[in-house]
This record gives structure tokens, C-alpha cells and sequence, in this order.
């Protein structure tokens, strides 16, 4: 098992930023605890006695003498049943009937060896560590007349139950999404991927918040450089409070300008193993759902994760219909202006008439006509996501029946435009991942601002200058346009659409990775078998109908 | 790319990341800098020279790019790992070999220059008659440092991705052969094989784009295949070439199609597709995708032998000189006053390209002949 334990990173981190932490915890000295029990509380009592959240239990235990002890922990975090069975049971009531004190070094020794009944316990001998493992939510036992403290992790507390994620939904696929707990997070990967090569390196970031991040990935599939690159570039973040995965997104992309995001935001552990198995990096974040995934591809942002669960041909069929609807959010209303205002003549004669019939009415030029709805499109969106959802339909219904039929009345627009807004506002919710449904709408605003101003030639400049800078992207230095460009002729059976699983022998060549076999050889050939047995079962049955056919016949 | 800036070399204008391409996007490169608004007048000229064999000189001009690109080959075979730059001045001194690269550059300047400016007069009289030609000059320019200002790896992938629109538009062109007269192209070989010969020399310009091997060739990663991709590129567009020549032939017939300028696209008029009316109107629209790329792949290289010359080292610097370069050709492209005189500087370049293509490479495999001689002398 190649997992790093969270006591091992912690401290090499802590060495990293030696220099920081010893700054920012100024108020805590570096200093060695004493050995007596009363001098000891007193010292740390200056610094919790602002929490009242933190509780200090004192209680003695009665070994071969009377020693005096605490526990230190948190209300909300501290698993509290945990802690009464297996900590304060044990230290309090079990220890009299023992008398073995003297084989051990020390009574710390003592109580660690036979009482303690927690699974992950460590020793502190510093005071400030020992303030920032209370903050941390760790339990804290003192005893008296030792030095060192020991440190239990029984953290527990309140956590959401697994839902079904609100991104990456999915018809046939499993359910379960992640929840804002990273524990939780990291073992529904591991059910789903028992390879003993997933690394899950932890990072603490944020000087004030301390979240844990995770890194995910698997040994001898991922690029190490990738690996590097990534670790690198999270331990360089300094920052006070750390809330979501999207904060380090905007540290680590590669380019934060792009309008397209360079990373992948995903809510299943499904997709998680995939992009594992792909040789990318998962990031998850305690206290959040989301787990964002680098090095992605444009062509990623296009897939869901039924593509895959589904037969070739129908996921395929998905798949181009998302392209078509890419287009059509982003294009379709800049279309509509440039071919109104400026190329009637591309609009065919039986179209055109109606059109202009209908537009005589209206007192605005078609760019004007279309911001209009398309500003009133993006707050009934917006309004749509804040209202609690009962509240939100009733805004959906307004909007779209009664307001849509008073601009029509009142001529502020035509028809013909309420028809392209829609169909433009569904095809962008038709994107299987949110921020790229994000991107389709701000480039509609710079599409519909170009074809206003430069008509068709406006329209196919501004595509070109989005194909170019896509063609520019990198995320974490791997071409973000691929398999188009540059051209992976390979990698082309699952991009716009999807051929059979058991054609995908080899990993992604647009992703570097160490190791590309994903099938051996023998994983097609029982399928000639099948089809023979097949043939021969099919050609009996056919004879019997033909048999059966005929006997009929004769009657 | 936001690491390890100052540790390795990838913001070099050499060698760096950002400054290679595969051999793959070398040939869409080559292919994308051949089909330009060339393609549009080549079946006009090579019928007014030729006659309706004018097609078969145009397949045979492809020889002449393919001999360019052995020439090519064989320059920097004797000089491996140098590219052309180092090269000019490793064989002719420092100072006559600058001359040289000026030359060079000038004379693609020029070509950037003259081919943007046709490019612009197409869009503007089926697009955007109306719009002033600097603004539509000066939006293509935005494009082209856009895409050039990231190198070449950028050139490549945008050459790659505007190619598949070539083909589309190419297959539309079958449409209109439901009005094709096949008697229009017979007798084939009339016009003699002396004709054809000398034709063969007239549309071996509209295959100018294998000078730019000079500076595209160094930074394909895989040297052993550019020669073989680079003949392959000419072989698609050999073909392309071809086919509209012999489409338009076809359809207009060799009387007909003198008088036409742009030959191709009157072709889309010919054809009504249901929905897509005025289909020439929207075959020009895509073909801005396609005749852009000579553009950006000339400027690109342009702006990369000027910071060739004056020594820059940086990628930083180089987008500088990009927009100087662009600046440049945007006041050459405004002030003749129209395109008659661009087609005449056209001709003159299309010479330029037998100097640059040809007798460049030629002259630096015999100095070096003559270098190598000399040191066997000397030792």
C-alpha cells in the first residue's frame, strides 16, 4: 500500500513552511509541555479559553496510584459515544484490575499499550502542536507527570448522508455522489478502485482554515512530471482560508484567463476511478463534494459518464447532439442577427417573408431585439438557481409563458427571436458539465457582439479567434484541444463519438501516462466463440421455424 | 507554463516547447499554405495559357515543390541539427549571410502582403462590401498575431484543425457537376507536350509554399520524416489543385472561364441547395477558415527569421515583433491603390518563389560543397 499517512505528510509539510508556521502561530510558543498535570493545563489554558466549544475533562485514574488526567476535545467534531467507550471507559474504570505498570517505560507507554481502544493515536511533546491538534478537531489526553501528551483520532460528528449528486447526473450509472467529508470521499473511490498503486497524498492548506486536500492518483499509470507539477504548485499556495476546490483550481490552471476551464469539476466516484484510470490527478477537498481532475481535455467537458455504460451507438448519438447543442447555445442568436441584418439573402425566400412581416412590427434592430430577451434570460437563470425550488418553477411559468407572450404583444420582440433565445438557453443546459455550460454563455454575448457589429464576417472571425485560443490552452502542459489538435489520429474513436469498449486497448495517447495497456490481448477473443454457438443455435431455431412454416403450409 | 520559467528552455524561439511541431502538422502546415486564394485564379490562368489541358499542367507542376523539398532535405541533411538561420551564416559569413536571410524575409513579407490583401478583396466583395479595407485588414491581423504570437506549435495545431473544412468544401464542388459538359476537356493532350511543359512552370507558383520548409522543416520533432511528410503534403495538394482545375473546366468550359475571376466560387453559384441559399456566399465564409492559413503560416515565419536576424532569444520578444511585422504589412496592404497592382506584384513573387525555393537551397549545397573542399585543403 503506497498511502501516505496523514502523520507522515503532515509533518514533512510542517517542514516545508517551517518558517510561516512558526510566524503565524505566534501566539502559541514553540515550547515544551512540563511535566506536572496542573502546570500543564494552565499552559495550554490560555489559549482555549476563548472556545467554549472545547471542553476539558478531568478525571483521575487509579492505577497502583491516583493519577490525575484529561481529555481535551471538541463538542460537534469528537465522535462523543467513541470517546465515552473507548477512551474515558477504558482510562477511568477498566485500568484499576491492572498492575502490569512496571513492565512499561512510562505510564504514557502504559496507557497507550493497554487502554487506549482508538485506532490512530500519536504522541505531542509541543505545546503549539498540541493547540493546533485540538483546532484540528483531535483528542487530546493529558496525564500527569509526563511530558508528552497523547493525541487520539476520533473525529466524528455530523455528516450528510450519500445523495445523488446535483452535477454529473446520470440515468444508467450509479447513484451515489461525494459528500463534504474527505474520509468518506476517499474510501468510495477505493471500494471502486481496490488497486494497491492508488497513491492518496494529503496536503493541509490554509493558515487559518487548515483543510485537508487529497491528491489521487495511480502510481504507475500517472505521468510523475504531472504528479510534480501539481504538488508543486498546491504547496505554493499560501493562504488564509481554503472553502473549495474552485479556490485552488484558480491557483493551479495553467492559464486562469482562458474562458474555458482547464480543469474538470466532477461529484461521482465513478467518474473519479475513470479519470484514475486514465492516468489523471483527482484533488478532493475535505468539507466539499467537488473533486476537480487535471490534466482534462476539451473533448471530457463534451462526456458524461453514460457514454460509457450505454451501447456505442446510443452514447454516441449523445455525444454529437452535445456538440450540435454547444453550437447552437453559443451561435445560434449571433446567427440569427448576422443573417437578419446583414445576409437576407442566405435566408431562403419562403422564410425570409414571415420574418420581415413580423419584424416590421418591432422598433429595434435584431442585435437590440436579441440582448433584450438575452439579458432577461440570464436573470430569470440566475433567479432560478437562488429561489428555494418551489418558488423557482413559479419564476420558471412567469417567465417564460406570461412574459414571453407580453414582449410579444407589446412588439418588443418577435417571435422568431423568443424561439432562437430558447432554443439557444436549452442547449446550454444540455452541456453535461457545468462550467462549460458557463463558457457557451459568455461566448454567446462575444458572439452576438461580433456578428452586431461585423455581420457573417464577424461571426466566423470571432469562432476562429475561440478555435485558436482553444488550440493555445494547456492544462498542466498537456494540449487541452487534443485529440483535434494537435491530431491523435488514436484518440479520435472516443471523441465526437464513442466506439466499444474493447477497442480501447491502449490509455489515451493525448494524455501522457507511464504505462498505456489497458487490455490484454485475450480480452476480444472468446467473441468469435460465442458467435459461432450463436450461429449454430440461430440456424437450428431457423430450421425449426422453417419446419414449422412448412408443416403449416401443407395444412 | 507558469513554471520553471527560468530553469529550461521552453520560452526559447529556439528549440523551445513552444517552437516545434510534429511532422504531421508540418504537412497540414505545407497544405494549409498552398490553398490559399491561389486555388481561386489558378483554373482561370492556367486555361488562358493552355487551353482545357490546363488541368494536366497543373499536375505536373507539383514536381517543381517536390524538387524544392529535396533541395531542402539535402541542405539540411549536410548540416544536422542546424537550422536555416545558422546555417546561412556558417556557410557565408556573418554578413552575406544576413543578406541573404533579408532577402528571404523581404521577399516572404511580400508574399504576406500581397496574399492578404487578394484575400481581403474576395472577402470584401462577397462579404462585406460596404466595410472600409483597413478594418477588415486590421481584424484579420488581430487573428493572425493571435495565432502566431505562441509559435509554431500553435501554427501547426490551428493549420491541422482548419484542414478538415477543405475537404467539405471541396466535396460541395461536386454539385455542380450535374451542369458538367464532358466534351469541355477533350481531346486530352491537345495542346501539345511543349505547352504543357511551360504551363507546368506557371502553376508551379500557386504551389509556393515550400519555401517556408526553410523554417518549418528544423522544428519538426521527427527528422526522419519531414522529407516523406513534405512530399505527401504535396501530393494532397497536387490533387486538390487538380480536381477544381478540371471541375471548372468542366463545368465552364476553356472560352467561358477566361473571362471568369474567380472561377470556384462562381461554381457554388451554380448550385441551390434548399435550405442554403446563395451558396457562394457561405462557401466564402468557410473559406475564410481555409485562406486565412497562408497568412498566419507566412507571417509566422516572417516574423520569425526577422527575430532570427536581430538576434532574439526570448518568446516574450517575439510577439513583440510579431505586431511589428504586422504593422508593416498592414501599411504595404493599404497603399496601392487597388488590386490589379497586388495581382502584378503576385507574378513578380511567383519568380520570387523559384529564387527562394529553389536557387536558395541549390547555392547553399554547392557553397558548402565548396567549404567542405576548402577545410579538406586546409587539414
Amino acid at each position: 500500500m503506497y498511502s501516505i499517512t496523514r502523520k507522515d505528510k503532515k509533518i514533512k509539510i510542517k517542514k516545508t513552511s517551517e518558517n510561516i508556521k512558526s510566524s503565524d502561530m505566534g501566539s502559541v510558543p514553540h515550547a515544551a509541555l512540563p511535566r506536572d498535570f496542573d502546570s500543564k493545563l494552565s499552559m495550554l489554558h490560555n489559549y482555549i479559553k476563548y472556545s467554549s466549544d472545547i471542553v476539558v475533562r478531568t478525571f483521575s485514574m487509579h492505577i497502583t496510584r491516583e493519577i490525575k488526567a484529561a481529555v481535551i476535545f471538541m463538542q460537534g467534531i469528537t465522535d462523543i459515544r467513541h470517546l465515552n467507550e473507548n477512551i474515558l471507559k477504558p482510562l477511568i474504570h477498566d485500568c484499576r484490575n491492572h498492575d502490569e505498570l512496571e513492565s512499561f517505560e512510562n505510564i504514557i507507554e502504559f496507557v497507550e499499550n493497554k487502554l487506549l481502544l482508538v485506532g490512530s493515536v500519536k504522541r505531542q511533546k509541543f505545546l503549539d502542536k498540541v493547540v493546533q491538534d485540538i483546532f484540528d478537531g483531535l483528542t487530546v489526553i493529558f496525564i500527569d507527570g509526563v511530558s508528552e501528551v497523547l493525541i487520539a483520532d476520533i473525529k466524528g460528528g455530523d455528516k450528510r448522508s450519500l445523495n445523488e449528486p446535483l452535477l454529473n447526473r446520470t440515468i444508467c450509472g450509479p447513484r451515489e455522489g461525494f459528500i463534504e467529508n474527505l474520509s468518506t470521499n476517499i474510501s468510495l473511490i477505493r471500494r471502486k478502485l481496490k488497486d494497491p498503486n492508488l497513491v492518496v497524498e494529503k496536503f493541509v492548506l490554509g493558515k487559518r482554515s487548515r483543510s485537508e486536500v487529497a491528491v489521487l492518483y495511480i502510481k504507475d499509470i500517472a505521468l510523475p512530471e504531472i504528479v510534480e507539477k501539481i504538488i508543486n504548485k498546491i504547496n505554493n499556495i499560501s493562504i488564509d482560508g481554503l472553502l473549495s476546490p474552485g479556490y485552488i483550481n484558480q491557483f493551479i490552471e495553467d492559464n486562469p484567463f482562458s474562458l474555458f476551464p482547464l480543469y474538470r469539476e466532477i461529484e461521482r466516484a465513478d467518474i473519479a476511478v475513470a479519470e484514475l484510470l486514465e492516468g489523471r490527478i483527482v484533488i478532493l477537498q475535505d468539507q466539499s463534494p467537488l473533486a476537480i481532475v487535471y490534466p482534462v481535455l476539451f473533448i471530457e467537458l463534451m462526456q458524461a459518464a453514460e457514454d460509457y455504460y450505454t451501447k456505442p451507438m446510443h452514447g454516441s448519438l449523445m455525444r454529437v447532439f452535445r456538440y450540435v447543442a454547444f453550437f447552437l447555445a453559443t451561435s445560434l442568436p449571433a446567427l440569427y442577427i448576422s443573417l437578419v441584418s446583414f445576409r437576407h439573402e442566405l435566408i431562403p425566400y419562403e422564410l425570409i417573408v414571415p420574418i420581415a412581416k413580423i419584424r416590421s412590427n418591432v422598433p429595434f434592430p435584431a442585435a437590440v431585439e436579441v440582448l433584450i430577451l438575452e439579458v432577461i434570460i440570464q436573470i430569470i437563470f440566475e433567479a432560478g438557481i437562488r429561489l428555494p425550488s418551489p418558488l423557482g418553477q413559479t419564476i420558471g411559468v412567469v417567465a417564460g409563458i406570461i412574459l414571453g407572450q407580453a414582449i410579444i404583444s407589446a412588439s418588443l420582440a418577435s417571435p422568431a427571436v423568443i424561439v432562437i433565445i430558447a432554443i439557444a438557453t436549452i442547449s446550454t443546459f444540455a452541456m453535461p458539465d457545468f462550467c462549460i455550460s458557463m463558457t457557451a454563455r459568455i461566448l454567446r454575448f462575444i458572439f452576438i457582439a461580433a456578428a452586431s457589429v461585423f455581420g457573417m464576417f464577424g461571426f466566423s472571425m470571432a469562432w476562429m479567434f475561440v478555435i485558436v485560443h482553444l488550440a493555445n490552452q494547456n492544462s498542466m502542459g498537456v494540449a487541452y484541444f487534443s485529440p483535434y489538435a494537435p491530431l491523435k489520429f488514436v484518440d479520435m474513436k472516443d471523441s465526437l463519438t464513442r466506439s466499444s469498449i474493447f477497442s480501447f486497448v491502449k490509455r489515451p495517447k493525448s494524455i501522457p501516462v507511464r504505462d498505456d495497456t489497458r487490455q490484454s490481448a485475450g480480452s476480444k477473443n472468446d467473441k468469435g466463440q460465442q458467435e459461432i454457438n450463436c450461429c449454430q443455435e440461430k440456424n437450428s431455431k431457423a430450421k425449426n421455424i422453417r419446419n414449422g412454416r412448412n408443416k403449416k403450409d401443407e395444412q | 507554463m507558469q513554471t520553471g520559467k527560468s530553469k529550461d528552455n521552453s520560452t526559447d524561439i529556439k528549440n523551445g516547447i513552444r517552437f516545434q511541431i510534429t511532422a504531421r502538422q508540418y504537412l497540414f502546415i505545407l497544405i494549409g499554405s498552398a490553398t490559399g486564394s491561389g486555388i481561386l485564379s489558378l483554373p482561370r490562368m492556367v486555361n488562358k495559357e493552355i487551353g482545357h489541358d490546363g488541368w494536366i499542367s497543373v499536375f505536373l507542376g507539383g514536381i517543381v515543390p517536390v524538387v524544392s523539398l529535396l533541395l531542402i532535405a539535402a541542405m539540411f541533411g549536410r548540416f544536422p541539427g542546424m537550422d536555416f538561420f545558422e546555417i546561412a551564416e556558417k556557410v557565408f559569413g556573418k554578413l552575406i549571410g544576413k543578406i541573404f536571410l533579408i532577402i528571404y524575409t523581404v521577399y516572404i513579407i511580400f508574399v504576406v502582403a500581397a496574399s492578404l490583401r487578394i484575400f481581403v478583396e474576395i472577402t470584401g466583395i462577397y462579404i462585406l462590401p460596404r466595410t472600409p479595407i483597413q478594418a477588415v485588414i486590421i481584424s484579420f491581423l488581430a487573428l493572425i498575431i493571435y495565432s502566431i504570437k505562441n509559435g509554431s506549435r500553435l501554427v501547426g495545431r490551428f493549420n491541422e484543425l482548419a484542414f478538415y473544412v477543405l475537404p467539405a468544401i471541396l466535396l460541395l464542388m461536386l454539385a455542380s457537376l450535374t451542369t458538367a459538359d464532358f466534351t469541355n476537356i477533350m481531346p486530352i493532350g491537345e495542346a501539345g507536350i511543349l505547352k504543357i511543359l511551360q504551363g507546368m512552370m506557371i502553376s508551379a507558383y500557386s504551389y509556393a509554399s515550400t519555401e517556408q520548409a526553410l523554417v518549418y522543416a528544423p522544428m519538426v520533432k521527427n527528422t526522419k520524416k519531414v522529407l516523406g511528410y513534405g512530399i505527401i503534403a504535396m501530393a494532397i495538394v497536387a490533387f486538390m489543385y487538380t480536381y477544381v482545375t478540371v471541375i471548372c473546366t468542366l463545368v465552364f468550359g476553356e472560352n467561358a472561364i477566361q473571362t471568369i475571376i474567380w472561377p470556384p466560387i462562381l461554381l457554388y453559384k451554380i448550385v441551390t441547395i434548399p435550405v442554403l441559399e446563395r451558396l457562394d456566399i457561405f462557401f466564402v465564409i468557410l473559406w475564410i477558415t481555409v485562406a486565412v492559413r497562408p497568412s498566419i503560416n507566412y507571417l509566422f515565419v516572417a516574423a520569425y527569421s526577422a527575430s532570427r536576424i536581430i538576434k532574439i532569444k526570448k518568446h516574450e520578444h517575439f510577439a513583440f515583433i510579431c505586431v511589428l511585422v504586422a504593422v508593416l504589412i498592414f501599411l504595404l496592404d493599404i497603399i496601392p491603390r487597388n488590386v490589379e497592382q497586388f495581382f502584378a506584384l503576385a507574378d513578380i513573387l511567383g519568380y520570387g518563389y523559384y529564387v527562394a525555393g529553389i536557387i536558395f537551397p541549390l547555392m547553399f549545397i554547392i557553397a558548402s560543397l565548396f567549404i567542405r573542399n576548402r577545410r579538406s585543403e586546409n587539414g
